[in-house]
């Protein structure tokens, strides 16, 4: 049974062992309980992370909470696909990036949203304007431009520090079609960074020839 | 986006990618000593290559700064997951499938790919427009009838005061059944509360094929039928008469029916109509008005009286809503010729004309709604062509499948016709997906003339009965590939105020229809029974009429299609959403408005996201629906949430056995 606070200090491997793993259906009360309490520690410890990787992503918090539980969720699934424990967080990360990519599939959706019981017209909370221009600068402009695979062999590698195998394992490909990924992905990432200045700085030169017109339109 | 380091011809090309890739990869690794060697060489000579390699590294600074900024999960995602779990081994256990752990307003995901492959029909009908307070069953069934246990001892029921509700469902033997129903007993908890609904069948339809959509005239006197379009003939719309109230054996019978032969002699209850209807053009293969014949009720009771249909479109695909005017005086739809020769038009039927007649000819006008007695309808232009919808001549009405009109060509980004001729054709995904712009109109019926709404990107609004607020889609749409008409494309479903535009229109508001941006395009033929239709362009034109300018969202896209409609008070919404994966089913969701302030009322959720098959009705007091067959194993039901008040409950019929979902 999972414990329904905080999840346990991580003890991945306490009590377990590979071969305890595999094979062994879910239906199984013990195998229940103990890939109950591997998930929980893995919880523990990468709750963050795999939150943030997704938040980054997806630039929507809710989403990300949303997709972060499904990614547990699938992990206490396949719990005994994980072969070696060493293999978890790439194993997690894989996990992760496959929810990620399958919500993007599906997002040919219109979703409801939550009602806030903001008015019409009113304004956002501060709380809400924080998170906007956290997640809408041109960095996260340019990321959201970029193909998903690209963003997310860019956001293993640089912001989460996933080693070159575990990119590759997370991406679910070989070590040198990631490197080719990643690389691709800078060259991405240029040019829509410098798409995204190039439209920012055409923007306030609009702005200024408005403010220019504004004031003459006063004299 | 283009890979940027595709194999290229150029050699110089190719050094600048080889280049741009070793600096790249020596961000994450060494690299070997002789290509080290080469890019330095490369360097040297490449002023563009350092560049990029600048750039690179200083992009790569600012996305490690990102570390920095870590979001901090929910507190309690624990706990969600830890549920979630639990859930899902539940479920395994139970070797059913689970609900997902709720999650707001996302849910809703539930399986419904099982829908589109069963055998019931069951449309609700959109008995909106009813007489108020026509106690359509004032004593119950009649008896002999589904559906009339009364309510179980443990229920908890809440009187309502709801409109009467109506439906077509198959019937053993195969032919359409119309019931109605009075709703004025609801449940908090269905499981245990109330009976199933009592329904009564008030007449018997034979109907060659399976409706799509059945609205119910304001008269309640008759329905208009618009048959699937699945067959080569293309649909039709087929108005029948109905019983307005239960008849028993001695009730008086309904006006005694056309025949097809001599339709045109009925006596319609209104004017005769200012549009010329058309001669009985019926063309050979379509499905003319004997597909709908009386057939005696065989109920105990001989309570429904022999009904007749008459055809007044055929041969086309219908496209969105069909829907009556409040006064019961029009029938509006769109609809495009069965052969997918163009895109869609307006038409309005004028009850008791022979004939529906196409009162636009642009191809690409649908049908929103009504905003009083004027239909409300979109047209979609590219993003530099802003016309006015263009008008069909009067006094031509356009039978199915006539031809474009000569000196009409297809406006800039119309669906191909190409694409249009195979109604089942599907769309290319590799064709570019191109974004269009919606302009709302509303166009008079009795003169014609039309007015654009000043919004920019306003598809499909909905404006409630009271005229205070209004729904629609801001955003593009794009082709949906079949010349059937448009998906959503970016933007976000809002509800607004409403601006009634009580004030006459400015000077500017119209304009003749020859002062249109369209140069290319035919204006109007000011003859025959149709007055000279005004036009307007200019989408800052009429300031009076459209939504206040404080839009909140309510579901955001891309999707493919939704319906929403209000209650007559205008303080109840049903919002539905279109599922991606199989349009006829979706997600539907009650809004309920602030009586004072007209905003959502975020305190109070009585339908959060159920599975809903397409077609709802909602009316004083409750909103019914098709549940999807499959949802906890069983068949559909018509579901009716009803409400006193603040206080909510809901009922349904039966399971039906053999449902077809139509709309």
């Amino acid at each position: 049974m999972l414990s329904s606070g905080e999840p346990g200090v991580f003890s991945i491997t306490a009590g377990l062992s590979d071969r305890s793993r595999a094979g062994v259906s879910m239906n199984d009360t013990w195998n229940r309980e103990s890939a109950g309490s591997f998930v929980e520690a893995l919880f523990a410890r990468h709750q963050g992370e795999i939150f943030a990787y997704l938040v980054r992503m997806l630039r929507d918090p809710e989403l990300a909470a949303d997709l972060t539980q499904d990614a547990f969720v699938k992990a206490y699934k396949a719990y005994d696909t994980l072969e070696k424990d060493e293999n978890a967080r790439a194993w997690l990360y894989q996990i992760a990036h496959r929810v990620a990519l399958d919500h993007i599939r599906r997002r040919k959706i219109v979703r409801f949203i939550p009602f806030t019981g903001e008015s019409p017209g009113s304004s956002p909370s501060a709380e809400r304007i924080a998170l906007d221009v956290q997640l809408s600068g041109p960095l996260e402009r340019a990321m959201a431009r970029i193909p998903e695979r690209q963003r997310a062999a860019l956001l293993m590698a640089e912001v989460h520090d996933l080693t070159g195998l575990e990119l590759a394992a997370a991406l679910g490909v070989s070590h040198v079609a990631a490197r080719a990924l990643l690389t691709r992905a800078r060259e991405s990432l240029r040019q829509a960074l410098a798409a995204e200045r190039a439209a920012e700085a055409a923007a306030e030169a609009e702005r200024d020839i408005a403010y220019g017109q504004g004031l003459e339109r006063r004299r | 986006m283009t890979l940027p380091f595709r194999r290229r011809h150029n050699d110089a090309e190719a050094s600048h990618d080889r280049a741009r890739a070793l600096i790249a990869t020596g961000f994450t690794q060494a690299v070997e000593p002789a290509d080290a060697a080469w890019l330095d060489t490369h360097l040297a000579g490449c002023p563009e290559c350092v560049a990029d390699a600048a750039a690179y590294a200083a992009d790569r600074e600012l996305l490690r700064a990102l570390r920095d900024q870590a979001p901090e999960p929910p507190r309690d995602l624990w706990a969600r997951t830890a549920a979630a779990i639990e859930q899902e081994h539940s479920r395994r256990d139970r070797g059913t499938r689970a609900l997902r752990t709720p999650r707001g307003w996302r849910v809703g995901r539930v399986p419904m790919g099982v829908a589109s492959g069963l055998v019931v029909i069951i449309v609700v009908l959109s008995v909106s427009l009813a007489p108020r307070g026509l106690p359509l069953n004032p004593t119950g069934p009649a008896g002999g009838n589904v559906g009339e246990a009364t309510p179980g001892s443990e229920a908890t029921p809440i009187a309502v005061t709801a409109d009467a509700l109506a439906w077509i469902q198959v019937a053993p033997d195969g032919s359409y059944e119309f019931r109605r129903a009075t709703v004025d007993t609801v449940c908090p908890d269905i499981r245990s509360g109330c009976a199933t609904l009592a329904a009564r069948v008030m007449t018997r339809l034979d109907l060659t094929q399976a409706p799509q959509a059945v609205v119910l005239s304001p008269t309640g006197s008759e329905i208009a039928v618009v048959t699937s379009s699945g067959s080569i003939g293309g649909a039709e719309i087929v108005v029948v008469p109905v019983p307005t109230a239960p008849t028993g054996a001695s009730a008086s019978p309904s006006p005694v029916p056309p025949t097809p032969d001599d339709s045109a002699t009925v006596s319609p209850a209104v004017t005769p109509p200012s549009i010329t209807a058309s001669p009985s053009t019926t063309p050979p293969g379509s499905i003319g008005p004997e597909t709908i014949s009386p057939t005696p009720t065989i109920e105990p009771t001989g309570s429904a009286a022999p009904s007749a249909g008459r055809s007044i479109v055929s041969g086309v695909i219908v496209v969105g809503d069909t829907a009556y005017s409040p006064d019961g005086q029009w029938l509006a739809f769109s609809a495009r010729p069965a052969d997918g020769s163009t895109g869609p038009d307006l038409y309005l039927w004028r009850v008791g004309d022979e004939q529906a007649t196409a009162v636009t000819a642009d191809h690409r006008t649908f049908l929103a709604g009504w905003l009083g007695n004027q239909v409300l309808a979109n047209t979609v232009v590219s993003s530099d062509l802003v016309v006015a919808p263009v008008l069909e001549p009067a006094g031509s009405p356009k039978p199915e499948g006539s031809p474009q009109p000569e000196g009409s060509p297809r406006p800039a980004g119309s669906p191909k016709p190409s694409a249009a001729a195979d109604p089942g054709v599907t769309p290319d995904p590799s064709a570019p997906v191109v974004e269009e712009h919606p302009i709302a109109f509303t166009l008079d019926p009795e003169t014609g003339i039309t007015t654009v709404i000043a919004a920019n990107d306003m598809w499909h609004p909905t404006v409630d009965p009271t005229g205070r607020s209004v729904v629609y889609w801001e955003g593009t749409v794009v082709s949906d590939g079949t010349g059937t008409g448009w998906a959503l494309g970016t933007g976000r479903l809002v509800i607004d105020g409403w601006l009634d535009g009580t004030a006459e229109p400015s000077a500017d508001a119209t304009r003749s229809p020859n002062s249109t941006a369209s140069g290319n395009l035919p204006g109007p033929t000011a003859s025959g029974d149709l007055p000279v239709a005004t036009a307007s362009g200019d989408l800052r034109a009429s300031p009076r009429v459209g939504p206040a300018g404080h839009p909140v969202t309510i579901a955001e896209g891309p999707g493919v299609a939704f319906d929403s409609l209000f209650d007559p008070s205008g303080l109840r919404l049903a919002v539905w959403l279109a599922d991606p994966t199989d349009p006829a089913v979706g997600t539907l969701r009650l809004i309920v408005l602030d009586p004072d302030t007209l905003q959502i009322d975020s305190t109070i959720d009585p339908l959060p996201g159920v599975a809903a098959l397409r077609g709802i009705s909602i009316e004083d007091g409750r909103l019914a629906w098709v549940t999807p067959p499959g949802q906890d194993g069983e068949g559909s039901h018509v579901q009716v949430l009803g409400w006193r008040g603040r206080e909510f409950g809901q009922i349904r019929t039966i399971q039906a056995e053999r449902l077809f979902v139509v709309r």
